[in-house]
């Protein structure tokens, strides 16, 4: 049987994971969410997802923060990271620091779900 | 001052006189050259000859002798003065005696002295006035200061405000995106056709918001000063070319098409790709919203100093009392033809930006029911210039966090004689070679920049010791692969170091010399 492939949304706004999650669910996907900065790397241990959407944005820590930390331990750090904002300055060099900081991907908000899918699919090698 | 002195001769040695010797003798600004009289015992002569004043019996030697002076008639018999005006020319001046003498005279010093008031007055009043001048600009200065620290915070304030706003206003657009979206999709449950029509609408205005959102952020960083361009020398048949395409389905689908025509085939422009792209997209954009049936013609001509792009249309036009006003902010002119495409108002406002960061200029010529042509202009930067212009700006960034850095600088000389000998064609290749050997030697993949004959390197956080190391080490690398070619009689290679802040602290301090 077909496991399905788990993906950890991080975000703090609960209505996007929400609509987060039922869109990646209709996609197939097992989906596990976590609101804030705290304990996410430790979310990403625990799931062992196979991608992570992370936001940029949490009121506590700087996702960016998050990305090169989960890319820094080696257990983790082969796990795909899209990067998600809806700041206007970090769309802009999202490509640039989202590269320092080891990032896979980015998109910025509001996206568009066919662009998302195909992030998705690239990374996990479909 | 003591040359300017009044000098006086006292005629008559009565009462009068000894009151006038007195009270002038010790006067700054009187000489009292001598007292004449005939009487020498009277009070007048025994009063000047106990203070040190010479005096005279005869009125005419004396007054000979001393021509420059003032004689002061206070002569009491009717027969000296009669005398005395026999003997007085034009040089001289005679204060009657017959008005109070002193007075005279004290009306005569306080008149210069007044005058010599009045112009320590006038000086005083503009000296006081160049101190107020002088304190006046200080505290306008100050002001000055205080408004700009002002403005600058609310500038900051303003972008700050605006990238939030749009943050605030994405966050939940996103939401609303992914909601009208699913439900459309089916992912939330079946819908009915009707349904289907009205999410769709919604769909599309949600996409006109987040453009509007976005294009409100665009004007008001190109306003605030805050974009830069990312200028890089471009293929611009290739650029228009490639702009053109992404709208084929959308001429396809309306039965238009577009031509394009470059004169000559190649022009290379020094640009901001995305940027002019945004134009471009805008220009065409809007000439297919508002043509029903003909063509677009897209064109480029290098006119020397700067190439003109246009976009024409077949369209309905644009009467001029509105092509006066095209570039106003949320200035919308007539009734798009597909409801589905309505625009932001906000385009042409950023495609002016854009232009005018370029220098270059933009604008519109139109009839009526024939057609619109958008023109605009961008100027031509000779190989100098760029490599001037690319330096400066990867300092720029480099100055502003002000990491060190240096810049090396490769002169390959003889470049046309290599080109004579080899063709174009296989120089370039020869050149590229050359480039990738030498990017080989750069650590951490800096990468070399090529500007017609001349490679340069941002080197970040290198020292000039540093840099002028690896400067040997490319030098050697190229001069080995300009002998293995057999080409280092054709070729050279001049070099050139320098670094921040080492070499100078300003950007243009350190490309003085370029």
């Amino acid at each position: 049987m077909d496991t399905k492939r788990k993906i950890l949304i991080i975000d703090d706004e609960p209505d996007i994971l929400k609509v987060m999650k039922n869109r990646l669910e209709s996609w197939g996907f097992e989906v596990f969410c976590w609101p804030t900065g705290v304990g996410a790397v430790k979310q990403v241990r625990e799931v062992g997802p196979d991608l992570v959407i992370l936001d940029i944005m949490l009121p506590d820590i700087n996702g960016y923060d998050i990305c090169y930390k989960i890319k820094s331990i080696p257990e983790i750090s082969s796990t795909p990271v899209i990067l998600a904002t809806a700041k206007p300055e970090w769309q802009q060099d999202m490509g640039d620091i989202g590269k320092f900081a080891k990032a896979d991907d980015y998109i910025p908000k509001p996206f568009e779900s066919d662009v998302l899918l195909e992030k998705i699919n690239r990374l996990l090698g479909k | 001052m003591p040359e300017e002195k009044i000098n006086i001769i006292i005629a008559g040695a009565g009462e009068k006189a000894r009151a006038l010797i007195e009270a002038l003798h010790s006067h700054k600004a009187i000489r009292i050259l001598g007292v004449v009289d005939k009487d020498s015992s009277a009070i007048g002569i025994k009063c000047a000859q106990r203070l040190g004043i010479p005096t005279a019996a005869d009125y005419q030697g004396f007054l000979a002798r001393n021509e420059a002076a003032e004689i002061i008639d206070v002569t009491e018999s009717k027969d000296a003065r009669e005398e005395l005006g026999r003997l007085i020319n034009d040089n001289t001046r005679v204060i009657d005696s017959r008005i109070p003498i002193v007075e005279v005279l004290f009306q005569e010093l306080s008149n210069k002295v007044s005058e010599i008031e009045k112009i320590r007055a006038e000086l005083e009043v503009q000296s006081w006035g160049l101190k107020k001048t002088n304190e006046g600009v200080r505290t306008l200065y100050k002001e000055l200061e205080k408004k700009n620290e002002e403005l600058s915070k609310l500038d900051q304030l303003k972008s700050d405000f605006l990238s939030t706003v749009s943050h605030e206003l994405r966050t939940p657009l996103t939401t609303i995106r992914e909601t009208v979206s699913q439900t459309l999709d089916g992912v939330l449950g079946p819908t009915t056709s009707k349904q289907q029509e009205f999410l769709s609408m919604c769909l599309e205005n949600i996409e006109r918001l987040r453009r509007i959102i976005n294009n409100l952020l665009d004007l008001s960083k190109i306003e605030a000063g805050k974009i830069e361009l990312k200028k890089k020398l471009t293929d611009i048949p290739g650029l228009v070319k490639r702009t053109c395409l992404t709208f084929s389905s959308r001429l396809s689908s309306k039965g238009l098409e577009v031509k394009t025509t470059f004169s000559p085939e190649t022009i290379e422009g020094y640009l901001d790709e995305d940027k002019i792209i945004q134009v471009l997209n805008n220009l065409i954009g809007n000439s297919i919203k508002f043509t029903k049936q003909g063509f677009i013609g897209v064109s480029a001509v290098d006119k020397g100093d700067f190439i003109e792009f246009s976009v024409s249309d077949t369209g309905k036009g644009i009467s001029e009392e509105n092509l006066a006003q095209l570039f106003t902010k949320f200035k919308q002119f007539g009734q798009a033809v597909d409801p589905e495409e309505k625009g932001t108002g906000l385009g042409l406002s950023i495609s002016k930006g854009i232009i005018d960061l370029h220098r270059g200029k933009i604008w519109a010529e139109s009839k009526l029911g024939q057609g619109t042509r958008f023109i605009f202009t961008l100027p031509k930067y000779n190989s100098r210039q760029i490599l001037k212009e690319r330096i400066a700006d990867s300092l720029k960034v480099a100055l502003r966090t002000q990491e060190l850095i240096s810049v090396l600088v490769l002169e390959l000389s003889g470049l046309a004689a290599l080109q004579e000998k080899l063709g174009r064609q296989k120089a370039e290749s020869f050149l590229n070679e050359l480039v990738k050997i030498l990017e080989e030697a750069l650590p951490n993949r800096e990468r070399i920049i090529v500007e017609a004959d001349v490679m340069f390197s941002i080197l970040k956080e290198t020292t000039k010791a540093r840099a002028l190391n690896l400067k040997d080490e490319l030098l050697s690398c190229g001069i080995e692969f300009l002998k293995k070619n057999g080409l280092d009689k054709e070729t050279a290679i001049a070099w050139r170091v320098f670094n921040f802040p080492e070499d100078g602290s300003s950007v243009e301090q350190l490309c003085a010399d370029l």
